[in-house]
């Protein structure tokens, strides 16, 4: 296997050069092993099921390592009333983040940081073992596992602001980061969040992210995710979700940057009554821009509901591709799940590879799927130009009107206003 | 309330499955270049076809049996199956419905095919094939004066060889998949037509497949083309004894449709499910394929899976020319603890081609019931458009429904919608229809009969009396 092999040489030593000796030894060992299993699977194909659309080879080919220290930027927020944590090239920049409204109960630390003063605290959320074969880049961001954030709400705890992790990526080219984002609200808390990728002046760089997000009894969490990298960049995340009784989670996934990237999102429905609800928007307007949004909904329990609603602008000769999942075990009764993916073509080149797939053994549920591709209406492109409206103008009209759906699910006016106006022109209203 | 009515539908025997005592010509089991060269011997082939199993054979040597459908059963050992096996006729073969063995006949009319004269009433040519071998085509002369040709496939090989050569594996080919290469192999058996440019053929063509012999495979193949401005509908039925030991079936249809050429083709595939225990049964793994080739011409799929072990088989439309439609339209039902993997492949290539899938799954017991479909649009086909609506019904706790549509378009102008959706027979429902006075037997009945409809009405009428009937029994007992 000598793909392996290539990709092992900067592999190595990216990952010897991340080995620091302040890092306590049961996550070194952890780390290693990982590492080991990465290596052993070696990079997905195109023959398997999960990356049956997505080629990822070109990635043994970059010879990425690890970004150095780096200066401050200049940057902008996007409301004062946040809280800031701010990630540059994969590194924690203190002087640029910004707790001064954090509750002084929840803890929110970087996670090098998070590593020395709360270790056993921690520990149980980092030591969880991925299925190598169908997260392998899980299993590579296990290995590099150093930086990221770790925010913990205790229980009745309300957090009132919302609560900004900024990953900028600026001024360096091929370089890997890893940022590990534990999120863990306990019973009755609320939270609302916002993980930006961001990339300004950089090259062909890889994000590889590993966000956990969990919910206890009754909380409910707000995550919103942004992913605005330069148009070279890699960006493969994976979020994965648990959530316990009556807890609720929303995630909100906009993705419009990347020359190729991966979202996959696992929810766990482990007990009663949870609910989670999935809304995801992209825009792709480079010639070979690439998104690959996998989605997974394990319905345990009885009485959880899920939905995922997905829309989709594409230009020129960019490529999506959309996998939702529900499945739903024996005894999940009285689940109810939705899916829908939509598609605007609005190129001939752009390419679009939808699959919705249910799997259910459970006979008292109630699930529906849908997808639809295609171009925008005639009759209604022919109604604006009638009333004296420029071509391009009717087009992005109808464009925005379709892309409008989404946006105003988001309820949050500062967030909304963030997000369009870092979605492009479709978006902006 | 639903466990007495689910306890009728398992307590309901498998009707067809009889054993007729027939002397046969029978191969010791096994799988060999041997055994194919013996295949083709025994067919009396021309050299042509004998090549074409050779080179599938040496192909189906590098391959190994495919693993991603949803179904799970135990390795199939290729070298225990009998890869031929004949109901022994009098040296000549049969050559009028006299002369066919009697004991054969009694068997077709407990199955209820109109093989008989009295057929006419019908209106139903019929071809019936037992075990390997195509034993009686009936109403030949009259569809001969029509210039339509339907025989087995090895009257076809040794009369019409320069049709058989000429469109043979072009839609299937050999190297296709492991169930179609082994087909090709061994293959000994199987339904030709061709209608003629500009002829419709008068009635309605029928084949009737039956495995009869134990420990035998059935590899049939079936070749329908339809030139120019033809039209043709085909029937297929299928039954099988009750055996303890799984039996193999892995046949393969190909259809061609030229400009303005239309071809229906509907199923209804009985094969015998195996008991209560999940014990016996068909392994139907059949590879099922229409290509659209002229301008304006159209498939049209039908089928009603209620038999088999284990279904596993996607009829597809290969759409070239403008303007071809395609169509699917499916009822599938797996009680016990049959499975099924099935599914339809529309692949628009022509500009303004249209296809429609409707798939009903209907899951009782311990059944799996899967569907799995492909719509893929390639660059050129310009204003391509795709409806399709899957639908699962589960009447029990322990069965399961899933739903796996891959769409895939290259092209902007291509319109694309799907929906689907899973659940049990609504309390509501139920409620509204006893309230009106029906008891709940009739109620289920109604709602899904009217769940099936869509895909009934798309049933000749010939057929859709067997159809209902088979339905009937298994869907009214196990709603509940």
């Amino acid at each position: 296997m000598s793909a392996v092999l290539t990709l092992s040489a900067w592999l190595e030593n990216a990952f010897a050069s991340t080995l620091t000796a302040s890092q306590p030894s049961w996550l070194q060992a952890f780390r290693a092993q990982q590492f080991e299993k990465f290596l052993q699977r070696g990079l997905p194909t195109k023959r398997e099921e999960w990356w049956k659309y997505t080629n990822v080879a070109y990635l043994e080919k970059t010879n990425f390592a690890l970004a150095a220290d780096s200066e401050t930027s200049e940057l902008e927020k996007y409301s004062d009333s946040t809280i800031l944590l701010v990630f540059k090239n994969g590194r924690f920049l203190q002087e640029m983040s910004d707790l001064q409204l954090l509750p002084p109960d929840v803890i929110l630390l970087p996670l090098s940081s998070a590593l020395q003063t709360h270790e056993e605290l921690i520990k149980p959320y980092l030591l969880q073992e991925p299925d190598e074969q169908r997260h392998p880049f899980t299993v590579l961001n296990g290995a590099f596992i150093g930086e990221g954030s770790f925010l913990y709400i205790p229980e009745n705890c309300v957090v009132p602001y919302p609560i900004h992790l900024l990953f900028l990526n600026a001024q360096q080219n091929e370089f890997i980061s890893a940022p590990r984002n534990i999120i863990v609200a306990k019973d009755n808390s609320h939270v609302k969040m916002i993980e930006e990728h961001r990339g300004n002046q950089a090259k062909n760089y890889f994000t590889n992210a590993v966000t956990e997000l969990y919910a206890q009894a009754n909380a409910r969490l707000d995550y919103y995710k942004l992913q605005n990298e330069h148009d070279t960049a890699t960006h493969i995340a994976h979020i994965n979700v648990q959530q316990q009784q009556d807890s609720h989670v929303n995630a909100f996934f906009v993705d419009v940057g990347s020359r190729l990237a991966r979202e996959d999102l696992t929810v766990h429905l482990h007990e009663r009554h949870a609910t989670c609800h999935m809304l995801g928007l992209y825009v792709l307007e480079q010639d070979e821009q690439h998104l690959d949004h996998h989605i997974y909904v394990d319905h345990k329990a009885s009485h959880c509901t899920s939905s995922m609603l997905y829309k989709g602008v594409l230009d020129k000769k960019s490529q999506a591709v959309f996998n939702g999942k529900v499945y739903a075990h024996s005894g999940a009764k009285q689940t109810k799940a939705q899916q829908s993916n939509h598609n605007l073509l609005l190129s001939a080149a752009a390419e679009v590879n939808t699959k919705p797939e249910l799997e259910i053994y459970e006979e008292d549920v109630k699930c529906v799927h849908g997808a639809t591709i295609g171009q925008l209406d005639a009759d209604a492109l022919f109604y604006l130009r009638a009333r004296g409206i420029e071509k391009e103008e009717a087009l992005k009209i109808l464009t925005q009107a379709f892309v409008e759906e989404i946006m105003d699910k988001i309820t949050d006016p500062f967030m909304k206003d963030y997000i369009q106006q870092r979605t492009g022109h479709y978006a902006r209203v | 309330m639903s466990n007495q009515y689910l306890k009728q539908i398992v307590d309901k025997n498998y009707q067809y499955g009889f054993v007729t005592a027939i002397e046969s010509d029978t191969f010791a089991p096994g799988l060999s270049e041997e055994v194919i060269r013996k295949i083709s011997q025994r067919k009396n082939e021309p050299e042509f076809m004998l090549q074409w199993r050779l080179r599938a054979y040496q192909h189906w040597l590098t391959l190994s049996s495919p693993r991603w459908a949803h179904v799970k059963f135990p390795e199939i050992d290729y070298q225990n199956i009998i890869y031929y096996s004949a109901p022994k006729v009098k040296k000549d073969g049969p050559k009028s419905l006299e002369e066919v063995d009697p004991q054969l006949l009694e068997t077709y009319k407990k199955l209820g095919i109109p093989l008989h004269e009295q057929s006419r009433l019908a209106g139903v040519a019929v071809d019936a094939v037992f075990d390997s071998v195509s034993v009686a085509t009936t109403f030949k002369t009259k569809l001969a004066e029509a210039g339509v040709i339907f025989c087995s496939f090895s009257e076809a090989v040794q009369e019409h060889p320069e049709l058989v050569e000429k469109y043979l594996g072009t839609v299937v080919p050999f190297r296709d998949n492991f169930f179609a290469t082994l087909n090709s192999a061994v293959f000994s058996d199987g339904s030709f037509v061709y209608i003629p440019k500009g002829v419709r053929c008068p009635m309605e063509l029928s084949t009737y497949f039956r495995i009869n012999a134990a420990n035998t495979g059935q590899f049939e193949r079936t070749l329908i083309i339809a030139d120019a401005d033809s039209h043709v509908s085909y029937l297929e039925g299928c039954t099988a004894p009750m055996r303890d030991e799984n039996q193999l079936h892995a046949a393969v249809v190909e259809l061609i449709a030229l400009d303005n050429a239309e071809i229906k083709y509907s199923t209804v595939q009985n094969w015998y499910p195996g008991d209560e225990q999940g014990r016996g049964g068909i392994y139907n793994f059949v590879t099922k394929r229409g290509a659209c080739r002229g301008k304006h011409s159209k498939i049209s799929w039908t089928q009603i899976e209620t038999g088999s072990a284990i279904t596993w088989k996607y009829p597809s439309v290969i759409l070239q020319g403008d303007h071809s439609v395609g169509e699917f339209y499916s009822v599938a039902l797996t009680n016990h603890h049959q499975q099924a993997d099935t599914g339809t492949k529309m692949i628009h290539i022509g500009k303004n081609t249209r296809s429609t899938i409707i798939s009903k799954g209907i899951s009782a017991g311990f059944g799996q019931n899967t569907y799995r479909g492909l719509v893929r649009v390639l660059p050129q086909a310009d204003h391509a458009r795709n409806y399709t609506q899957c639908e699962s019904l589960l009447l029990s706790n322990t069965c399961g429904a899933h739903t796996f549509p891959y769409i895939e378009a290259k092209n902007p102008t291509a319109q694309i919608e799907h929906e689907a959706y899973t659940s049990k027979i609504g309390v509501d429902q139920l409620f509204y229809c006893r309230q009106r006075g029906l008891s709940v037997e009739d109620a289920v009945c109604m709602i899904v009969n009217g769940f099936c409809k869509r895909v009934f009405n798309e049933l000749p009428m010939e057929f859709a009396v067997e159809a209902q009937k088979l339905l009937e029994v298994s869907l009214e007992g196990s709603v509940g």
